[in-house]
């Protein structure tokens, strides 16, 4: 600080035998380091003022006086200086703290999508529109034999979303050796989301359990986008959907359960609204992107490329403006 | 009267007064133009707080000494209505001077000592010391 000190009286008192640019500019410098030592205004028209009667420059009464009126501003400016230098340290622990979460929301999903499991083939997209998504997307075994996939939107972001999503992880993981059928899971995650989730939050989704067993496909929906069926055989499409409440609202909801049979080469196609919203267009917010992009697809290549292919689409679509998360996980029975 | 005067502070001229028998009382202590500044601030805010929210108060100055260290101690007693949450009430960013950099946060910064008094219905009490620094 001394040293500090000294620098200034150094720098003014050259100026002011020599007003030149190159002192201006040392002083430019130096008030980085006044800053950056949280030197307070005051401190520094104190220091000024005492280096001029210091080296012999007589200050007029009034002059004098007038400064300290200008001292009585200072400190003002000062505590406000300081309070931003509390407050930027502040920001930095909460973006470190939100660094943290961002992390762990990471570990939430599932790690590999077990791109095989018996029959199926499974390929899957994930992008969250900033920092922390508000989509997932989870499987789970039920069972010896089934598997069930969901997709969700959880409507909020940011931290909200993500506390939200690992309490269904973990209920999910719960569920792994039960054989509840897919509306009754609804049902079970609607109680789940109502108890303990902020009113503002809701989530739809869709879930579906598939038995290759049997190779039918059970699905029930809680409020979200219908899922785009493919028939190999005939080619044609056909949106699946059941009736049901977002979660989170009403525990009185009663979900719906349907079932296709899958023969090979029918896939499914589960997605959130991101994927499908068209903002600035008349056209109406259906899956006909998907539906292109499939068309225009090379349905021989693995069911992964055929998922990148089809973000490719949605995202070209939109010309790369992603205001919202995108998620699209297919499955197709081979 | 006493070597501690206290003030009575009950309109915004009282503020004024507040301010003057500190800034008396620290520049006879020897305290600095700046260290004088920022004690009188100190004293106006503390004041303010009286008279914008208890509606009345008292503001006292006195002179403390700790071994051969001088200081200059304010109390700033009221019984209005009270801080209900007196640790956000000391975070910065939730002062109802926002953004200034005021209130008691402010104080706190400008005083080397500080410590409140304070809950809902039972009134407040501040004291706060600056040391002199040689």
């Amino acid at each position: 600080m001394k040293q500090v000190k000294e620098y200034y009286k150094k720098i003014m008192l050259h100026y002011l035998r020599n007003p030149g640019e190159h002192q201006l500019y040392a002083g430019q410098q130096l008030s980085k380091s006044l800053i950056e030592k949280d030197i307070p205004p005051e401190d520094i028209l104190a220091l000024h003022i005492n280096i001029m009667k210091e080296n012999g420059y007589i200050l007029p009464r009034e002059w004098e006086r007038s400064f300290q009126f200008l001292m009585e501003i200072m400190v003002s400016f000062g505590m406000a200086y300081q309070e931003r230098q509390s407050l930027r340290l502040k920001k930095k622990q909460l973006e470190s703290e939100i660094n943290v979460a961002i992390s762990m929301q990471k570990k939430l999903y599932p790690h590999t999508f077990e791109h095989g499991f018996h029959d199926l083939e499974v390929g899957f997209i994930s992008t969250p529109a900033r920092e922390m998504s508000g989509d997932f997307y989870y499987y789970t075994k039920h069972g010896k034999n089934k598997l069930g996939i969901l997709v969700a939107d959880i409507a909020g972001k940011g931290i909200p979303a993500a506390l939200c999503m690992s309490m269904i992880k973990y209920a999910m993981d719960t569920l792994e050796n039960d054989v509840k059928p897919a509306n009754m899971i609804l049902d079970y995650l609607n109680r789940l989301v109502l108890k303990n989730a902020d009113p503002s939050l809701f989530v739809t989704m869709f879930y579906t359990i598939y038995d290759p067993l049997t190779s039918i496909l059970t699905y029930s929906s809680a409020g979200h986008e219908p899922a785009l069926y493919y028939q190999a055989k005939s080619k044609k499409f056909q949106d699946l959907n059941t009736k049901g409440l977002i979660l989170g609202v009403d525990a009185n909801v009663k979900y719906e359960e349907k079932a296709i049979q899958l023969e090979s080469g029918d896939f499914i196609v589960l997605y959130t609204d991101g994927v499908t919203e068209r903002k600035d267009s008349d056209e109406p917010d259906d899956n006909s992107i998907l539906r292109e992009a499939i068309s225009s697809a090379d349905l021989s290549l693995p069911a992964q490329e055929i998922v990148n292919h089809m973000y490719q689409h949605a995202i070209d679509e939109k010309n790369y403006q992603l205001d919202d998360d995108h998620t699209i996980v297919m499955i197709r029975k081979k | 009267m006493d070597n501690n005067p206290s003030i009575h502070v009950y309109n915004e001229w009282d503020i004024v007064v507040a301010r003057q028998s500190g800034r008396d009382l620290a520049k006879s202590l020897g305290f600095g133009e700046v260290d004088q500044a920022r004690i009188t601030t100190a004293i106006s805010e503390l004041a303010r707080n009286i008279y914008l929210y208890a509606k009345q108060g008292e503001i006292e100055v006195s002179p403390v000494y700790e071994g051969d260290k001088v200081g200059i101690k304010i109390i700033s007693r009221d019984n209005g209505p009270g801080i209900k949450d007196v640790m956000k009430a000391l975070e910065d960013g939730y002062s109802t001077s926002g953004g200034l950099g005021a209130g008691l946060p402010g104080v706190k910064r400008l005083m080397d000592e500080f410590s409140i008094e304070s809950s809902e219905g039972k009134g407040t009490l501040v004291t706060a010391v600056k040391w002199k620094l040689f």
